[in-house]
Protein backbone atom coordinates (compact mmCIF):
# COMPACT_ATOMS: atom_id res chain seq x y z
CA UNK A 1 0.00 0.00 0.00
CA UNK A 2 2.61 1.98 0.96
CA UNK A 3 4.23 1.94 -2.85
CA UNK A 4 1.38 2.53 -4.12
CA UNK A 5 0.31 5.79 -2.35
CA UNK A 6 4.26 7.05 -3.05
CA UNK A 7 4.01 6.43 -6.51
CA UNK A 8 0.35 8.13 -6.29
CA UNK A 9 1.89 11.16 -5.09
CA UNK A 10 5.03 11.06 -6.96
CA UNK A 11 2.43 10.72 -10.19
CA UNK A 12 0.44 14.12 -9.10
CA UNK A 13 3.34 16.36 -10.20
CA UNK A 14 3.47 14.87 -13.50
CA UNK A 15 0.03 14.86 -14.07
CA UNK A 16 -0.29 18.91 -13.23
CA UNK A 17 2.10 19.53 -15.46
CA UNK A 18 0.37 17.30 -18.32
CA UNK A 19 -3.12 18.72 -18.76
CA UNK A 20 -3.60 16.16 -21.56
CA UNK A 21 -4.15 13.67 -18.93
CA UNK A 22 -7.01 15.75 -17.60
CA UNK A 23 -10.73 14.21 -18.17
CA UNK A 24 -13.49 16.63 -18.20
CA UNK A 25 -16.34 14.47 -18.42
CA UNK A 26 -15.49 12.20 -15.36
CA UNK A 27 -14.43 15.01 -13.24
CA UNK A 28 -17.71 16.88 -13.76
CA UNK A 29 -19.08 13.40 -13.11
CA UNK A 30 -17.78 13.06 -10.29
CA UNK A 31 -17.87 16.63 -8.72
CA UNK A 32 -21.64 16.13 -9.34
CA UNK A 33 -21.96 13.03 -7.48
CA UNK A 34 -19.18 13.16 -4.60
CA UNK A 35 -19.85 16.86 -4.14
CA UNK A 36 -23.34 17.52 -4.53
CA UNK A 37 -24.26 14.14 -3.44
CA UNK A 38 -23.07 14.98 -0.09
CA UNK A 39 -24.09 18.13 0.10
CA UNK A 40 -27.66 17.07 2.21
CA UNK A 41 -25.82 14.79 4.65
CA UNK A 42 -23.08 17.59 5.54
CA UNK A 43 -25.53 20.38 6.10
CA UNK A 44 -27.66 18.56 8.49
CA UNK A 45 -25.11 16.81 10.40
CA UNK A 46 -23.46 20.69 10.73
CA UNK A 47 -26.85 22.18 11.07
CA UNK A 48 -27.06 19.99 14.30
CA UNK A 49 -23.44 20.33 15.66
CA UNK A 50 -23.89 24.01 15.13
CA UNK A 51 -27.00 24.07 17.89
CA UNK A 52 -25.30 22.05 20.32
CA UNK A 53 -22.07 23.65 20.48
CA UNK A 54 -24.30 27.11 20.77
CA UNK A 55 -26.32 25.28 23.65
CA UNK A 56 -23.34 23.75 25.47
CA UNK A 57 -21.06 26.83 25.54
CA UNK A 58 -23.87 28.81 26.70
CA UNK A 59 -24.61 26.41 29.49
CA UNK A 60 -21.01 25.84 30.56
CA UNK A 61 -20.58 29.59 30.18
CA UNK A 62 -23.49 30.21 32.85
CA UNK A 63 -22.03 27.45 35.33
CA UNK A 64 -18.65 28.85 35.02
CA UNK A 65 -18.71 32.68 34.65
CA UNK A 66 -22.28 33.51 35.16
CA UNK A 67 -22.28 35.27 32.12
CA UNK A 68 -23.48 34.48 28.50
CA UNK A 69 -22.14 37.26 26.87
CA UNK A 70 -18.89 35.45 25.23
CA UNK A 71 -21.13 32.86 23.63
CA UNK A 72 -21.53 34.58 20.29
CA UNK A 73 -18.22 35.13 19.73
CA UNK A 74 -16.74 31.57 20.92
CA UNK A 75 -19.12 29.98 19.36
CA UNK A 76 -18.37 31.39 16.04
CA UNK A 77 -14.67 31.11 16.10
CA UNK A 78 -14.95 27.79 17.28
CA UNK A 79 -17.33 27.05 14.20
CA UNK A 80 -15.42 28.82 11.39
CA UNK A 81 -12.29 27.67 12.67
CA UNK A 82 -12.68 23.66 13.66
CA UNK A 83 -16.26 22.95 13.70
CA UNK A 84 -17.47 23.56 9.80
CA UNK A 85 -14.27 22.43 8.93
CA UNK A 86 -13.83 18.91 10.77
CA UNK A 87 -17.10 17.66 10.62
CA UNK A 88 -17.47 17.98 6.65
CA UNK A 89 -14.21 15.89 6.49
CA UNK A 90 -15.31 13.43 8.42
CA UNK A 91 -18.18 12.73 6.71
CA UNK A 92 -16.65 13.23 3.23
CA UNK A 93 -14.44 10.16 4.79
CA UNK A 94 -17.54 7.84 5.34
CA UNK A 95 -19.67 8.43 2.44
CA UNK A 96 -16.92 9.35 -0.28
CA UNK A 97 -13.96 7.65 1.17
CA UNK A 98 -15.91 4.19 1.93
CA UNK A 99 -17.77 4.09 -1.83
CA UNK A 100 -14.64 5.14 -3.29
CA UNK A 101 -12.53 2.17 -2.00
CA UNK A 102 -15.21 -0.70 -2.41
CA UNK A 103 -15.68 0.47 -5.73
CA UNK A 104 -12.01 0.73 -6.91
CA UNK A 105 -11.46 -2.32 -5.16
CA UNK A 106 -13.80 -3.94 -7.13
CA UNK A 107 -12.45 -2.79 -10.57
CA UNK A 108 -9.26 -4.48 -8.73
CA UNK A 109 -10.51 -7.68 -8.13
CA UNK A 110 -12.64 -8.18 -11.24
CA UNK A 111 -9.39 -7.39 -13.30
CA UNK A 112 -11.31 -4.28 -14.79
CA UNK A 113 -8.26 -1.85 -13.55
CA UNK A 114 -6.00 -4.31 -15.64
CA UNK A 115 -8.65 -4.05 -18.66
CA UNK A 116 -8.29 -0.30 -18.17
CA UNK A 117 -4.25 -0.58 -18.85
CA UNK A 118 -4.71 -3.02 -21.41
CA UNK A 119 -7.17 -0.23 -23.56
CA UNK A 120 -3.78 2.34 -23.05
CA UNK A 121 -5.69 3.82 -20.16
CA UNK A 122 -4.25 4.72 -17.35
CA UNK A 123 -6.00 3.77 -14.24
CA UNK A 124 -4.59 7.06 -12.44
CA UNK A 125 -5.93 9.56 -14.88
CA UNK A 126 -9.26 7.69 -15.28
CA UNK A 127 -10.15 6.40 -11.51
CA UNK A 128 -7.95 8.80 -9.60
CA UNK A 129 -7.41 12.34 -10.77
CA UNK A 130 -11.20 13.21 -11.80
CA UNK A 131 -11.79 12.15 -8.26
CA UNK A 132 -9.20 14.02 -6.52
CA UNK A 133 -10.02 17.32 -8.20
CA UNK A 134 -13.52 16.64 -7.82
CA UNK A 135 -13.01 16.19 -3.62
CA UNK A 136 -10.46 19.18 -3.44
CA UNK A 137 -12.93 21.44 -4.78
CA UNK A 138 -15.95 20.20 -3.16
CA UNK A 139 -13.77 20.15 0.11
CA UNK A 140 -13.58 23.62 0.03
CA UNK A 141 -17.36 24.48 -1.15
CA UNK A 142 -18.86 22.06 1.56
CA UNK A 143 -16.66 23.82 4.16
CA UNK A 144 -18.09 27.31 2.93
CA UNK A 145 -21.50 25.88 2.88
CA UNK A 146 -21.16 24.17 6.48
CA UNK A 147 -19.76 27.60 8.08
CA UNK A 148 -22.78 29.26 6.92
CA UNK A 149 -25.71 26.49 7.30
CA UNK A 150 -23.68 25.96 11.16
CA UNK A 151 -23.65 29.93 12.00
CA UNK A 152 -27.14 30.45 10.90
CA UNK A 153 -28.59 27.68 13.26
CA UNK A 154 -26.27 29.11 15.88
CA UNK A 155 -27.12 32.40 15.19
CA UNK A 156 -30.91 30.69 15.51
CA UNK A 157 -29.71 29.08 18.83
CA UNK A 158 -28.55 32.20 20.52
CA UNK A 159 -31.72 34.19 20.60
CA UNK A 160 -32.73 31.33 22.88
CA UNK A 161 -30.01 33.09 25.36
CA UNK A 162 -31.32 36.76 23.88
CA UNK A 163 -28.54 37.73 21.33
CA UNK A 164 -30.72 39.16 18.47
CA UNK A 165 -29.10 37.83 15.04
CA UNK A 166 -27.26 41.55 14.45
CA UNK A 167 -26.02 41.51 17.70
CA UNK A 168 -24.58 37.68 17.28
CA UNK A 169 -23.30 38.81 14.64
CA UNK A 170 -21.48 42.16 15.61
CA UNK A 171 -20.37 40.36 18.86
CA UNK A 172 -18.62 37.54 16.55
CA UNK A 173 -17.18 40.06 13.94
CA UNK A 174 -14.75 40.47 17.39
CA UNK A 175 -13.67 36.96 17.09
CA UNK A 176 -13.45 36.56 13.49
CA UNK A 177 -11.35 37.87 10.46
CA UNK A 178 -11.57 36.91 6.62
CA UNK A 179 -8.43 34.75 7.39
CA UNK A 180 -9.99 32.33 9.50
CA UNK A 181 -12.38 31.85 6.36
CA UNK A 182 -9.60 31.58 4.28
CA UNK A 183 -7.75 28.85 6.19
CA UNK A 184 -11.43 27.30 6.71
CA UNK A 185 -11.38 26.58 3.22
CA UNK A 186 -8.02 25.62 2.37
CA UNK A 187 -8.65 23.01 5.26
CA UNK A 188 -11.48 21.78 3.91
CA UNK A 189 -9.61 21.33 0.26
CA UNK A 190 -6.90 19.27 1.45
CA UNK A 191 -8.91 17.71 3.26
CA UNK A 192 -10.88 16.48 0.31
CA UNK A 193 -7.90 15.84 -1.65
CA UNK A 194 -6.62 13.28 1.05
CA UNK A 195 -9.56 11.41 0.73
CA UNK A 196 -9.86 10.04 -2.85
CA UNK A 197 -5.68 9.52 -2.50
CA UNK A 198 -6.01 7.47 0.30
CA UNK A 199 -9.13 5.44 -1.06
CA UNK A 200 -7.38 5.05 -4.51
CA UNK A 201 -4.20 3.96 -2.59
CA UNK A 202 -5.87 1.37 -0.84
CA UNK A 203 -8.57 0.13 -3.83
CA UNK A 204 -5.79 -0.56 -5.77
CA UNK A 205 -3.77 -2.81 -3.10
CA UNK A 206 -6.99 -4.70 -2.95
CA UNK A 207 -6.77 -8.62 -3.11
CA UNK A 208 -9.22 -11.54 -1.86
CA UNK A 209 -12.96 -11.73 -2.86
CA UNK A 210 -15.97 -9.81 -1.52
CA UNK A 211 -14.24 -10.18 2.55
CA UNK A 212 -11.15 -8.46 0.71
CA UNK A 213 -13.13 -5.68 -0.24
CA UNK A 214 -14.87 -5.17 2.89
CA UNK A 215 -11.29 -5.38 5.28
CA UNK A 216 -9.63 -2.55 2.66
CA UNK A 217 -12.31 -0.39 2.74
CA UNK A 218 -12.24 -0.78 6.51
CA UNK A 219 -8.74 0.17 6.78
CA UNK A 220 -9.10 3.00 3.94
CA UNK A 221 -11.69 4.84 6.17
CA UNK A 222 -9.62 4.14 9.46
CA UNK A 223 -6.80 5.35 7.71
CA UNK A 224 -8.29 8.19 5.72
CA UNK A 225 -9.84 9.78 9.31
CA UNK A 226 -6.80 9.68 11.06
CA UNK A 227 -5.04 11.70 8.18
CA UNK A 228 -7.92 14.00 8.62
CA UNK A 229 -7.18 14.46 11.97
CA UNK A 230 -3.28 14.76 11.87
CA UNK A 231 -3.25 17.01 8.86
CA UNK A 232 -5.97 19.29 11.31
CA UNK A 233 -3.58 19.39 13.79
CA UNK A 234 -0.46 20.23 11.42
CA UNK A 235 -2.72 22.38 9.71
CA UNK A 236 -3.82 24.30 12.97
CA UNK A 237 -0.39 24.48 13.86
CA UNK A 238 0.88 26.03 10.60
CA UNK A 239 -2.33 28.41 10.81
CA UNK A 240 -1.63 29.61 14.50
CA UNK A 241 2.22 30.57 13.72
CA UNK A 242 0.75 33.27 10.47
CA UNK B 1 3.23 -12.33 -37.60
CA UNK B 2 4.19 -13.88 -34.83
CA UNK B 3 5.08 -14.14 -30.63
CA UNK B 4 8.52 -16.05 -30.18
CA UNK B 5 9.47 -16.73 -26.58
CA UNK B 6 12.83 -17.41 -26.67
CA UNK B 7 14.63 -18.33 -23.48
CA UNK B 8 12.25 -17.21 -20.96
CA UNK B 9 12.65 -17.94 -17.31
CA UNK B 10 11.18 -16.53 -14.36
CA UNK B 11 10.53 -17.17 -10.46
CA UNK B 12 8.48 -15.27 -8.00
CA UNK B 13 11.02 -15.27 -5.05
CA UNK B 14 12.52 -18.91 -4.62
CA UNK B 15 9.35 -20.57 -6.44
CA UNK B 16 10.55 -20.98 -10.56
CA UNK B 17 7.45 -20.53 -12.53
CA UNK B 18 8.52 -21.10 -16.20
CA UNK B 19 12.31 -22.36 -17.09
CA UNK B 20 13.87 -21.54 -20.59
CA UNK B 21 10.12 -21.50 -22.22
CA UNK B 22 10.92 -21.40 -26.04
CA UNK B 23 8.01 -21.35 -28.59
CA UNK B 24 6.20 -19.12 -31.35
CA UNK B 25 2.44 -18.26 -31.57
CA UNK B 26 0.71 -19.57 -34.26
CA UNK B 27 -3.03 -18.55 -35.83
CA UNK B 28 -4.67 -20.62 -33.03
CA UNK B 29 -2.82 -21.63 -30.17
CA UNK B 30 -3.34 -23.35 -26.95
CA UNK B 31 -1.98 -23.72 -24.12
CA UNK B 32 -2.53 -26.04 -21.38
CA UNK B 33 -1.80 -26.91 -18.27
CA UNK B 34 -2.58 -27.59 -14.37
CA UNK B 35 -3.58 -24.97 -12.13
CA UNK B 36 -0.34 -22.88 -11.15
CA UNK B 37 1.48 -24.17 -14.04
CA UNK B 38 2.48 -20.13 -15.27
CA UNK B 39 -0.07 -20.46 -17.86
CA UNK B 40 -1.42 -17.26 -16.74
CA UNK B 41 1.88 -15.85 -15.70
CA UNK B 42 2.90 -16.48 -20.10
CA UNK B 43 0.01 -14.01 -21.24
CA UNK B 44 1.42 -11.80 -18.16
CA UNK B 45 4.64 -11.03 -20.03
CA UNK B 46 3.57 -10.22 -23.40
CA UNK B 47 1.00 -8.02 -21.64
CA UNK B 48 3.80 -6.36 -19.54
CA UNK B 49 1.88 -7.22 -16.55
CA UNK B 50 4.99 -8.94 -15.07
CA UNK B 51 8.22 -7.59 -16.02
CA UNK B 52 10.25 -10.89 -18.05
CA UNK B 53 13.30 -11.75 -15.80
CA UNK B 54 14.90 -13.69 -18.59
CA UNK B 55 15.12 -14.24 -22.26
CA UNK B 56 13.17 -12.32 -24.54
CA UNK B 57 9.72 -12.12 -26.13
CA UNK B 58 9.28 -10.72 -30.44
CA UNK B 59 6.83 -9.94 -31.70
CA UNK B 60 6.73 -9.08 -35.26
CA UNK B 61 10.30 -9.99 -35.25
CA UNK B 62 11.38 -6.92 -32.91
CA UNK B 63 11.66 -7.41 -29.21
CA UNK B 64 8.42 -6.83 -27.43
CA UNK B 65 7.84 -2.93 -26.28
CA UNK B 66 5.06 -0.42 -24.82
CA UNK B 67 4.31 0.56 -28.75
CA UNK B 68 3.99 -3.38 -29.75
CA UNK B 69 2.05 -4.28 -27.02
CA UNK B 70 -0.39 -2.03 -28.14
CA UNK B 71 -0.92 -4.59 -30.61
CA UNK B 72 -2.18 -7.02 -28.46
CA UNK B 73 -5.86 -7.57 -27.21
CA UNK B 74 -6.00 -9.71 -23.72
CA UNK B 75 -9.88 -11.35 -22.92
CA UNK B 76 -9.61 -12.23 -19.12
CA UNK B 77 -10.99 -14.64 -17.52
CA UNK B 78 -13.67 -12.81 -16.07
CA UNK B 79 -15.28 -10.45 -18.33
CA UNK B 80 -14.25 -7.30 -16.35
CA UNK B 81 -16.62 -5.00 -18.24
CA UNK B 82 -17.12 -1.52 -16.24
CA UNK B 83 -20.01 -1.50 -14.42
CA UNK B 84 -20.93 2.16 -14.61
CA UNK B 85 -20.89 2.18 -17.71
CA UNK B 86 -23.67 0.91 -20.22
CA UNK B 87 -22.74 -1.62 -23.05
CA UNK B 88 -21.96 0.96 -25.66
CA UNK B 89 -19.29 2.99 -23.39
CA UNK B 90 -17.54 -0.43 -22.78
CA UNK B 91 -17.55 -1.22 -25.87
CA UNK B 92 -16.52 2.38 -27.08
CA UNK B 93 -14.11 3.15 -24.58
CA UNK B 94 -11.13 2.11 -26.34
CA UNK B 95 -11.61 3.52 -29.53
CA UNK B 96 -10.02 6.80 -30.17
CA UNK B 97 -11.08 8.27 -33.70
CA UNK B 98 -13.72 7.05 -36.22
CA UNK B 99 -17.90 6.53 -36.42
CA UNK B 100 -17.83 5.06 -32.71
CA UNK B 101 -21.50 4.06 -33.04
CA UNK B 102 -21.02 2.26 -36.32
CA UNK B 103 -18.02 0.30 -35.22
CA UNK B 104 -19.86 -0.21 -31.80
CA UNK B 105 -22.05 -2.58 -34.03
CA UNK B 106 -19.95 -4.30 -36.25
CA UNK B 107 -18.06 -5.58 -33.16
CA UNK B 108 -21.51 -6.66 -31.87
CA UNK B 109 -21.88 -8.38 -34.84
CA UNK B 110 -18.74 -10.33 -35.16
CA UNK B 111 -19.63 -11.66 -31.33
CA UNK B 112 -23.13 -12.38 -32.30
CA UNK B 113 -25.09 -9.88 -30.06
CA UNK B 114 -28.20 -7.86 -31.13
CA UNK B 115 -27.44 -4.12 -31.33
CA UNK B 116 -30.33 -3.68 -29.02
CA UNK B 117 -28.16 -4.39 -25.97
CA UNK B 118 -26.09 -1.37 -26.33
CA UNK B 119 -28.13 0.82 -23.77
CA UNK B 120 -28.18 -1.89 -21.52
CA UNK B 121 -25.95 -2.19 -18.26
CA UNK B 122 -23.28 -5.31 -17.96
CA UNK B 123 -25.40 -6.63 -15.08
CA UNK B 124 -28.68 -6.68 -17.39
CA UNK B 125 -26.85 -9.40 -18.92
CA UNK B 126 -25.99 -13.06 -18.63
CA UNK B 127 -22.42 -13.91 -18.11
CA UNK B 128 -22.07 -15.68 -21.68
CA UNK B 129 -23.25 -12.20 -23.02
CA UNK B 130 -20.97 -10.46 -20.72
CA UNK B 131 -18.20 -12.57 -21.76
CA UNK B 132 -18.93 -11.92 -25.79
CA UNK B 133 -19.04 -7.87 -25.05
CA UNK B 134 -15.50 -8.34 -23.46
CA UNK B 135 -14.35 -9.86 -26.37
CA UNK B 136 -15.99 -7.36 -28.55
CA UNK B 137 -14.35 -4.91 -26.68
CA UNK B 138 -10.75 -6.27 -26.56
CA UNK B 139 -11.42 -6.12 -30.83
CA UNK B 140 -11.87 -2.50 -30.95
CA UNK B 141 -8.87 -1.32 -31.22
CA UNK B 142 -8.44 -3.51 -33.87
CA UNK B 143 -5.37 -5.77 -32.00
CA UNK B 144 -3.70 -8.08 -34.48
CA UNK B 145 -3.18 -10.81 -31.61
CA UNK B 146 -5.81 -11.93 -29.32
CA UNK B 147 -4.90 -13.48 -25.72
CA UNK B 148 -7.60 -15.33 -23.84
CA UNK B 149 -7.25 -16.16 -20.15
CA UNK B 150 -8.90 -19.16 -19.49
CA UNK B 151 -11.91 -18.12 -21.24
CA UNK B 152 -13.94 -21.19 -20.59
CA UNK B 153 -13.16 -21.63 -16.95
CA UNK B 154 -16.90 -22.04 -15.01
CA UNK B 155 -19.17 -22.56 -18.40
CA UNK B 156 -21.22 -25.49 -18.87
CA UNK B 157 -20.36 -27.31 -21.86
CA UNK B 158 -23.12 -25.71 -24.22
CA UNK B 159 -21.58 -22.42 -23.51
CA UNK B 160 -18.23 -23.69 -23.65
CA UNK B 161 -18.52 -24.85 -26.70
CA UNK B 162 -20.30 -21.26 -27.64
CA UNK B 163 -17.69 -19.36 -26.87
CA UNK B 164 -15.04 -21.72 -28.34
CA UNK B 165 -17.02 -21.58 -31.54
CA UNK B 166 -16.49 -17.59 -31.08
CA UNK B 167 -12.87 -17.27 -30.93
CA UNK B 168 -12.89 -19.23 -33.91
CA UNK B 169 -15.28 -17.01 -35.35
CA UNK B 170 -13.24 -13.86 -34.59
CA UNK B 171 -9.92 -15.03 -35.57
CA UNK B 172 -11.35 -16.11 -39.20
CA UNK B 173 -13.44 -13.13 -39.77
CA UNK B 174 -10.82 -10.17 -38.06
CA UNK B 175 -7.96 -11.65 -39.03
CA UNK B 176 -5.81 -12.09 -35.54
CA UNK B 177 -3.51 -14.99 -34.24
CA UNK B 178 -4.77 -16.22 -30.65
CA UNK B 179 -3.15 -17.40 -27.94
CA UNK B 180 -5.32 -19.31 -25.67
CA UNK B 181 -4.49 -20.32 -22.15
CA UNK B 182 -7.07 -22.93 -20.90
CA UNK B 183 -7.80 -26.54 -19.13
CA UNK B 184 -10.18 -27.15 -21.86
CA UNK B 185 -8.68 -29.92 -23.76
CA UNK B 186 -12.33 -30.45 -25.60
CA UNK B 187 -11.98 -26.87 -27.09
CA UNK B 188 -8.12 -27.16 -28.24
CA UNK B 189 -8.56 -30.15 -29.85
CA UNK B 190 -11.65 -28.96 -31.40
CA UNK B 191 -10.40 -25.20 -32.68
CA UNK B 192 -6.78 -25.30 -32.45
CA UNK B 193 -3.85 -25.38 -35.20
CA UNK B 194 -0.95 -26.07 -32.31
CA UNK B 195 -1.36 -27.19 -28.24
CA UNK B 196 1.31 -26.73 -25.46
CA UNK B 197 1.80 -28.60 -22.50
CA UNK B 198 3.07 -26.10 -19.73
CA UNK B 199 3.98 -28.48 -16.79
CA UNK B 200 6.69 -28.40 -14.07
CA UNK B 201 7.89 -24.92 -15.52
CA UNK B 202 8.61 -26.04 -18.84
CA UNK B 203 6.87 -27.57 -22.31
CA UNK B 204 6.20 -30.68 -22.14
CA UNK B 205 4.20 -31.49 -25.34
CA UNK B 206 3.79 -29.54 -28.21
CA UNK B 207 2.24 -30.05 -31.78
CA UNK B 208 -0.81 -30.19 -33.62
CA UNK B 209 -4.01 -31.61 -32.24
CA UNK B 210 -3.19 -34.80 -33.60
CA UNK B 211 0.21 -35.18 -32.59
CA UNK B 212 -1.01 -33.94 -29.26
CA UNK B 213 -3.42 -37.35 -29.14
CA UNK B 214 -0.55 -39.38 -29.64
CA UNK B 215 1.51 -38.22 -27.08
CA UNK B 216 2.95 -40.37 -24.06
CA UNK B 217 3.22 -37.97 -21.87
CA UNK B 218 1.71 -38.46 -18.75
CA UNK B 219 0.23 -35.26 -18.26
CA UNK B 220 -1.10 -34.86 -21.45
CA UNK B 221 -2.76 -38.33 -21.27
CA UNK B 222 -4.35 -36.95 -18.05
CA UNK B 223 -5.94 -34.18 -19.77
CA UNK B 224 -6.85 -36.10 -23.01
CA UNK B 225 -7.60 -39.36 -20.79
CA UNK B 226 -10.53 -37.22 -18.68
CA UNK B 227 -11.97 -35.70 -22.31
CA UNK B 228 -11.62 -39.06 -24.38
CA UNK B 229 -14.84 -39.76 -25.19
CA UNK B 230 -15.63 -35.57 -25.61
CA UNK B 231 -12.73 -35.14 -27.31
CA UNK B 232 -12.96 -37.90 -29.88
CA UNK B 233 -16.17 -37.00 -30.92
CA UNK B 234 -15.07 -33.26 -31.33
CA UNK B 235 -12.10 -34.16 -33.65
CA UNK B 236 -14.24 -37.01 -35.77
Amino acid sequence: MWRMLASILIDIPHFLIHPRRFRWRETLEALSTLGAGSFQVITLATAFAGIVITHEMAWHMQKALHSVAMVPGMSAQFIVRELAVAVPALLLVSKVGASLTAEIATMKITDQIDALRLLGINPLDYLLYPRLIACTVAGGALTLISILVTLLCSVATARAYHFSPPEYLALAGHFMKLTDVIQAVIKGSTYGAIIPIMSCAYGFCCRGGAEGVGHTTTQSVVASTLCVIVLDFILTMLFSLI
Amino acid sequence: MSIIFSGISTAFGTKQVLKDINFEVSTMTFLLGKSGAGKSVTLKHIMGQIPIQQGSITLDGSILSPQSRSLCGMVFQQPALFDSMNIFDNIAFGLKTGNKKERVLELLHHVDLDPSIVTKMPHDLSYGMQKRVSIARTLAPNPRYLLFDEPTTGLDPLATRLISDLIMHVANTCHVTCLVVSHDIGSALRIANHILFLDDCRIVASGDPKTIQLSTNPLVQAFLGRHAVCSDSFVN
